[in-house]
């Protein structure tokens, strides 16, 4: 099935079967949860007090990748001579198995305390500029997610702009993260991409665990590519590892589609479609209001036709602007009907044939009686 | 079945067209055995050369109808800078958008499947009325539009008499 821009999200946590599952697994889930929520508690005290150390660090990453049971399992080697790394995104704790396993750190728009920042990973996208970080850490790479906010995985988005100019040599990196047992959605989506989902960060504190699986590609020199050449490769390159579609959707279409209510979601039903293409200034709300009573194409186009079905007609695309137009359309339109249309193409035909020789005549009547012509006798 | 919608449109506005008549115009299948063929008598509009005369015209519409526009052909003779030489009409309504032959339409008065019969008669209603003498259809006629005006009114009233089956002028 073609993969569509609204099947890029779940709407629910849960898929298919695993209700059952769920219900059975939560009395544990919330037992560890407690207990997890302690666990955070602590390390949020501790990443206030521990002065900032490469080794508190690695202890406080280690702590947090407990508390939210995150597992990370890495396959081939991160390339030391790069220094950004670019990958899909997954989960809002993305950056912290990275920040675990590969020692990067993301850039989030996210208003977190510094502190629980630094804990997962992450820095603060606005206050970032990268010489500064270049000249504090040296050591630490940068890990882009540039399709801005996560997915159900069924497809790599759009890469948004760069925030800042990419280096010569980087590394893609495919994340995909599944759960055991439970198999929630990691990512429901929300509208806020600037607030850490805390909705997201509950459900990993709730589950078993998360294993996120980080592979590292080859890294991919940028060779005589511009940007976008050098983006779209390392994009292909990501969608390859992972194998799925590189769709033609940014974030923002995805939850605009997402926002739209279904009935515009879906297509119109063909019955619908062909009423439309017949009359296509009856609005397609009403045109499936008067299909549901007749369930007949041909029934509802006359009943709009001759007016007994009212409707509202769609405003006209602007031909030229006139001043006129600031007329209001009628609200309602039942035509008057001035002329008679049979129902048999015969008696339709005799008279379309009499309508014209009658027409003719009368004109001629005027042009001779307007102009005081004498040519009776040629008639 | 694009036949078949086609076919359902025309008789849409063939009904449309009989029940609601613009003044001063008819229109329908010549025969309804074909309905993709129509004829339509138009009036020539008040107050201009062409006043008083009933101009018969073909209209032949193409398969994917609405979707592509019809073709449109005055099937008396003609002397008008817009309509060619053996009757067909030129305007901007007939075109689909990106064929423009004359280069000067703007897409807004293209066809589009919004538009209809009604609209086209109507718009060559105006046409007949405001020539457009920058369109090259007939150059002659164009020309004598812009620089002898009496003689172009004396044309047309020959015609408007002929299609009336009247003598012409002494």
């Amino acid at each position: 099935m073609a993969l569509t821009v609204d099947k890029l999200t779940n709407d629910e946590r849960f898929s298919g079967d695993n209700v059952l599952q769920f219900l059975l697994y939560l009395p544990l889930g919330l037992v560890l949860m407690a207990f997890r929520i302690v666990l955070a508690l602590i390390l949020w005290i501790a990443a206030i007090i521990l002065p900032n150390k490469s080794a508190v660090r690695q202890l406080l990453s280690t702590l947090a990748c407990w508390t939210f049971g995150v597992y990370v399992k890495v396959k081939g080697n991160k390339d030391p001579r790069c220094s950004v790394l670019v990958a899909n995104y997954v989960s809002c704790l993305d950056s912290l198995a990275a920040a675990h396993t590969l020692g990067t750190i993301s850039l989030r728009k996210w208003k977190v305390p510094p502190f629980f920042a630094s804990t997962l990973g992450i820095k603060n996208a606005a206050q970032f500029v990268r010489k500064q970080h270049f000249t504090e850490s040296p050591s630490k790479p940068v890990l882009l997610q540039p399709e801005g906010g996560p997915t159900n995985g069924k497809g790599l988005l759009k890469f948004n702009d760069w925030s800042f100019p990419i280096g010569n040599r980087v590394q893609p990196i495919a994340i995909t993260v599944e759960r055991p047992f439970t198999n929630v959605t990691v990512h429901r989506p929300n509208d806020k991409i600037d607030v850490f989902p805390w909705w997201d960060a509950l459900w990993f504190l709730w589950t078993p665990c998360s294993v996120y699986t980080l592979r590292a590609l080859p890294a991919l020199d940028r060779k005589d590519d511009n940007d976008q050449e050098f983006v779209d490769r390392m994009r292909q390159a990501i969608a390859d590892a992972l194998q799925v579609e590189a769709t033609p959707w940014s974030l923002c279409e995805v939850s605009r589609a997402r926002r739209a209510p279904p009935a515009a979601r879906r297509a119109p039903p063909p019955a619908a479609r062909r009423v439309q293409e017949v009359l296509p200034r009856v609005p397609l709300a009403d045109i499936v209001r008067d299909l549901e009573k007749t369930r007949s194409v041909d029934v509802t186009i006359t009943n709009f036709l001759e007016g007994i079905t009212p409707y509202t007609p769609i405003p006209e695309p602007a031909v030229e602007p006139q001043p006129s137009t600031s007329q209001a359309p009628p609200k309602y339109v039942s035509p008057a009907p001035t002329g008679v249309f049979s129902k048999s193409a015969k008696e339709r035909q005799m008279s379309f044939q009499e309508k014209k020789a009658q027409m003719i005549a009368e004109a001629r009547q005027r042009y001779i009686e307007k102009h005081g012509l004498n040519v009776a006798s040629k008639c | 079945m694009m036949a078949g919608s086609a076919l359902r449109r025309l008789m849409a506005e063939y009904k449309q067209l009989t029940v609601n008549p613009p003044e001063g115009i008819i229109a329908g299948p010549v025969n309804e055995e074909n309905f993709f063929e129509w004829e339509a008598l138009i009036t020539g509009p008040e107050g201009t050369c062409f006043e008083g005369g009933i101009f018969p015209a073909k209209l032949v519409f193409p398969p994917d109808y609405p979707l592509s526009p019809p073709k449109m052909q005055f099937i008396c003779e003609m002397f008008h800078p817009n309509i060619y030489a053996d009757g067909r009409v030129c305007i901007s309504i007939l075109h689909a958008p990106g064929d423009d032959p004359m280069g000067y339409e703007s897409s807004a008065e293209r066809w589009s499947p919004v538009q209809s019969v009604e609209k086209i008669l109507l718009s060559v209603v105006s046409m007949l009325a405001e020539p457009n003498d920058e369109s090259g259809a007939n150059v002659d006629a164009a020309k004598m539009w812009r620089e002898d005006r009496e003689q172009f009114n004396k044309i047309a009233e020959r015609l408007v008499r002929k299609t009336l089956g009247l003598p012409p002028p002494e």
